[in-house]
């Protein structure tokens, strides 16, 4: 491991257009001059090189090679960028031909890994890099972004700054016995903002889950409804078994769609009758309404042909506190009896008429999608976190609101204030991946005059 | 079993004494007799931090908290305001009681010689120390040898243009040992320090200053003292003017530090008044204090004044300050400059890398102040008898005593400036309190018998009175602002002390209650969310400690750390994860990726 060069495929395994392979590391030229016909030994920099990739004078395929030359490239080494086509053959022909050359493979996250033992970025960075690669939607990945510049790491910088400001002075007034009290309004009015950041950051954790994960819609209703038909209507294929058997969606299936970039989880439950007598069906409703219950939104069918029932007003019920929509499914069959029931028991609502069937009305269920993706949308954020990243910044936003209280009241001793500083600090640290222990005692020395 | 401790200043005490008590047959080598445990600084012992290592120093059978009690003459807590875990004891102390009691403590120890010479060098065979050499030519031998010679490696006085060679004012330096010891393959580093003026007491206006007197009802230092401390002086307050500062401004070239004739490294927490007033330009007057020497001595310390400047303008220094612009100058401030060994060349026993069973201690590791040398003292002379003896090395961690943060700061980091402990060092501030020294370190003590057994039973019995009043507060209820609460609840709220508390008890809760006790007490109910956090600390850094990192690790192939980060890791070599974090500019980043890469060696390979 003496020439610790490293390369991989960056692109997903499969056939397509293009595959990229990076490398990265000290024999990067030698590889890309070994192993191509004409790249020059003095490359320039970021320039794209169409060439071909030779292998013993035989040409293995046409490329486009671009090197990047250290510090400025993205893992602060000399790296190359091998564009090529996607074929598995061919692909794992050329990785052959680049480990020959001096090179191993690179385990998993190691380019991004190299990236921020080379200062190219903070902790906060590195994760978010791989977030990127991992992000589930448009409108996450253009999110993540924000992290990526720094955003949450520059909060961070500053607000480290303020707390070793404040931890010079706590400490000074400690070490040489100044009898004094903490009354740096500037830097307290500054933690404050930074602290109301963290709330509102803190507050949209619930959103970073939905960004990941989908917003997660349950398809609710009595057995034979019409569930299935809205769910494979809404995913645009059939992949649920639709018959007129009733309750053959026994448990439930969940997909994930997008609307204006932001995903979906979009589950159908089973039918959820109290006069089902299968054991299996029992538990089938008992776990319908646990998805309920999790859900961020429900969609709630009746059916126009059939008499309400109980199951009826269970569902309506149990969906009360959710975002929701109620429609009646197969209003091409209706009854108008049982249209008039309907309205008169459930005389608050707005209740759209459908039919799956035959695609009457169908907009409604993409307009409450819609409306649900944009009360997220309007949301004043411009930046997420994970979930290493939340637990560190709730701790955070604790221990600066211990301090905070504790400079308004007054009646702390400082060094348990002190404490605080030393904690939020710490926690900054294990966010960003930084720290200097010594950097509040040399503080002290240069903002302070020290006496005795 | 023969130590030999060269020099018997406030480390070199402790050590001989240790030495000799555990058994040991002690030489302690001082070059003038009469200065034993001189003072040679301020006249005083402990304070923030300080005060904290005297207890420890105290609760392990060392010597200076009761020379510090028997000598006191104003006695004072500091921070007495603020929590437990900061208060801090210091003493105001007859430098001429001070070492006549310590002079006439060790002559009377058993085991234990003074004697009056200069080393010239210590004999070495075999990678092993097994002697030393006195300038008049003889030899002693010693299975072990400790050296604890402050500041008289190749000391240098400065005054004004003045430059004259002594250890301190006018007693001889030791240029042979000094020679010796960078001929034995030491790195030094030249430091500095200095001293203020004494002034003649009666030629000093005291109306003029605010009085600083002790505290009404002083508590001395150490367990060991019986008889009830006095305060017998006032210490006073005062102001240089915008007059000290034009003088000082008109006058730097003639300072050595600002001349350029000083390279020594000197401590920006005891700044002289040149330093100052070029370092803080907007202000235009900066305090000081005066300090008696003591009883039967006009001498005053005058304590924020210290300067390397002529003495023509140490005069007009004084001139220019309401109160002393009639004092009459007894001794002139002065700075001095010495050699100290690089302290990363020790272990954590302060025993030398290179040459077996010989220690360092004190002033010439590179520390400064008298309690700072005396917690060293106290550790290398313990070790260079337990390690003859083949016993475990005797380390304290840092969370288990200021003297461990100490000396592990010293050994893993290194110095570049002289070290002053503050309890801002402490990664565990508020387990190491005064108020729990003897819960901390004593059973040590106890064991390497330093302390004997009938003081260790009396004062573990007032710890479980401690104890026991802290389970009491669990038991008691009492109504406070309409709710019912235990009064170990109220004790938690910030704005109740224990005071307030039998207040609103309305009864005493702890009979012949003292400050220990209080604080104490205080201290376990208002910190204990806090320690538990910092014990689960401990465990993590235990983590880290296991977590070795391969002896040839080539810390040029991980990238991601600094060249400078890089170099220090590769002097240091720390042998687990645990000891590079403490190297100064080793940053829990930086372990990071020592981290990752040991995994991903191991995973590669």
């Amino acid at each position: 491991m003496d020439d610790d060069t490293i390369a991989a495929l960056s692109t997903p395994l499969g056939r397509g257009g293009i595959a990229l392979i990076r490398v990265s590391g000290q024999n990067t030229l030698d590889i890309i001059n070994n192993i191509s016909e004409k790249v020059p030994k003095k490359v320039i920099p970021k320039r794209a090189y169409h060439t071909f990739i030779v292998d013993k004078l035989k040409r293995i395929d046409e490329c486009i090679i671009t090197f990047y030359k250290e510090p400025n490239s993205y893992t602060g080494e000399n790296v190359a960028e091998i564009s090529i086509h996607s074929n598995p053959f061919i692909i794992e022909e050329v990785l052959g031909l680049i480990l020959k050359n001096n090179a191993r493979g690179a385990l998993p996250g190691e380019f991004t890994y190299r990236a921020f033992k080379n200062g190219k970025m903070d902790l906060i960075q590195a994760e978010s890099v791989n977030e990127l690669i991992n992000a589930n939607s448009k409108y996450y990945a253009s999110m993540k972004f924000g992290n990526l510049e720094g955003k949450l790491s520059e909060l961070m910088k500053k607000l480290r700054g303020n707390l070793i400001g404040l931890g010079i002075k706590i400490e000074t007034i400690i070490e040489f016995e100044e009898d004094q009290f903490l009354d740096d309004i500037d830097i307290i009015y500054e933690i404050r903002e930074s602290l109301k950041i963290i709330e509102k950051i803190l507050l949209n954790s619930r959103f970073t889950e939905i960004l990941d994960k989908g917003l997660n819609v349950v398809i609710a209703g009595k057995v034979n409804v019409g569930k299935s038909s809205l769910f494979n209507l809404l995913l645009m294929e059939d992949r649920s078994i639709i018959s007129h058997i009733p309750g053959t969606t026994r448990d439930f299936i969940k997909e994930k769609i997008h609307i204006n970039g932001l995903p979906f989880e979009i589950t159908d439950v089973a039918g959820m009758d109290k006069e089902v007598t299968g054991s299996i069906e029992k538990e089938g409703i008992k776990r319908s309404y646990e998805k309920i219950k999790k859900s961020d939104a429900v969609i709630f069918m009746l059916d126009a042909s059939r008499e309400l029932n109980e199951t009826d007003l269970n569902i309506f019920n149990s969906t009360k506190c959710k975002e929701r929509l109620v429609v009646v499914n197969k209003i091409d069959i209706a009854n108008k009896k049982i249209l008039k029931q309907i309205r008169s028991n459930f005389m608050k609502e707005k209740i759209y008429e459908i039919s799956v069937k035959k695609n009457i009305n169908i907009d409604v269920i993409f307009s409450f999608l819609n409306g649900l993706v944009n009360n997220i949308k309007n949301r004043d954020i411009d930046f997420i976190v994970n979930y290493r990243q939340m637990n560190l910044l709730k701790r955070l936003d604790g221990y600066l609101k211990t301090l905070i209280n504790m400079i308004k009241t007054k009646k702390s001793n400082a060094e348990i204030i002190a404490e605080e500083i030393r904690s939020a600090i710490k926690v900054i640290a294990e966010l960003t991946g930084d720290i200097s222990n010594d950097e509040i005692l040399n503080g002290i020395f240069s903002k302070f005059c020290i006496g005795k | 079993m023969k130590v030999i401790v060269i020099g018997a200043g406030h480390a070199g005490i402790e050590a001989a004494y240790a030495a000799s008590k555990m058994g040991a047959e002690t030489t302690l080598v001082t070059i003038h007799l009469e200065t034993i445990a001189q003072m040679s600084c301020n006249p005083s012992i402990g304070g923030i931090a300080k005060g904290h290592l005297v207890k420890e120093i105290d609760a392990m059978g060392g010597i200076m908290a009761r020379a510090a009690d028997s000598t006191g003459i104003h006695f004072k807590i500091l921070n007495r305001s603020k929590g437990p875990a900061v208060r801090a004891t210091r003493t105001q102390n007859d430098k001429v009681k001070y070492r006549d009691f310590m002079k006439s403590f060790l002559e009377r120890c058993e085991n234990l010689r003074v004697y009056q010479s200069i080393v010239s060098e210590v004999i070495i065979k075999n990678g092993k120390v097994i002697g030393v050499k006195f300038v008049e030519g003889n030899e002693l031998i010693a299975d072990a040898v400790i050296i604890a010679c402050g500041t008289f490696l190749d000391g240098k006085i400065y005054i004004g243009n003045v430059i004259y060679n002594a250890g301190r004012s006018n007693e001889p330096s030791s240029t042979h040992l000094a020679e010796n010891i960078k001929d034995l393959g030491f790195k030094t580093i030249r430091l500095k320090t200095g001293t203020p003026m004494r002034l003649h007491s009666d030629s000093i206006d005291w109306e003029k200053f605010e009085p600083q007197p002790g505290d009404d009802s002083p508590v001395p230092f150490s367990i060991f003292t019986k008889f009830k401390v006095k305060n017998r002086i006032i210490c006073y307050l005062g102001h240089t003017t915008p007059k000290v500062k034009q003088i000082v401004n008109d006058n730097l070239d003639l300072s050595p530090l600002f001349s350029g004739k000083i390279e020594g490294i000197g401590p920006r927490y005891c700044p002289s008044i040149e330093d100052k007033i070029v370092k803080f330009p907007f202000r235009e007057r900066h305090h000081f204090y005066l300090e008696p020497e003591g009883l039967n001595n006009k001498e005053i310390y005058a304590n924020g004044l210290s300067t390397s400047l002529p003495v023509q303008i140490q005069k007009e220094i004084l001139k220019s300050i309401p109160g002393l612009n009639k004092s009459v100058m007894m001794r002139p401030a002065y700075a001095i400059e010495y050699d100290a060994i690089v302290p990363t060349q020790l272990n954590h026993i302060l025993e030398s890398k290179s040459i077996e069973n010989l220690y360092f201690a004190g002033q010439v590791n590179g520390t400064s102040g008298y309690e700072e040398a005396a917690s060293q003292g106290l550790v290398a002379g313990i070790n260079a008898v337990l390690k003859l003896r083949n016993k475990d090395p005797f380390i304290l961690r840092r969370d288990e005593a200021y003297t461990g943060v100490l000396i592990d700061d010293i050994v893993t980091k290194g110095i570049d400036e002289p070290y002053r402990l503050f309890t801002s060092r402490a990664e565990f501030r508020l387990q190491l309190r005064e108020d729990n020294a003897f819960e901390r370190v004593s059973e040590y003590a106890l064991k390497f018998g330093l302390l004997d057994n009938k003081l260790f039973v009396r004062e573990m019995r007032k710890l479980k009175k401690r104890k026991d009043a802290i389970n009491k507060l669990k038991e008691t209820k009492l109504k406070f602002r309409n709710k019912t609460y235990t009064i170990y609840h109220l004790l938690k709220m910030p704005e109740i002390d224990f005071e307030k508390l039998e207040k609103l008890n309305g009864s005493k809760i702890l009979k012949n209650k003292t400050l220990t006790d209080v604080s104490y007490i205080e201290a376990n109910v208002k910190y204990e969310g806090y320690i538990k956090i910092q014990n689960d600390e401990v465990k993590r850094m235990g983590k880290l400690e296991r977590t070795k990192i391969p002896e040839h690790i080539d810390y040029l192939k991980i990238d991601g750390l600094s060249t400078e980060v890089k170099q220090k890791l590769l002097k240091n070599r720390p042998s687990n994860l645990k000891d590079a974090l403490k190297i100064s500019g080793v940053t829990p980043a930086a372990i990071n990726a020592i981290s990752i890469y040991i995994t991903l060696k191991s995973k590669i390979l």
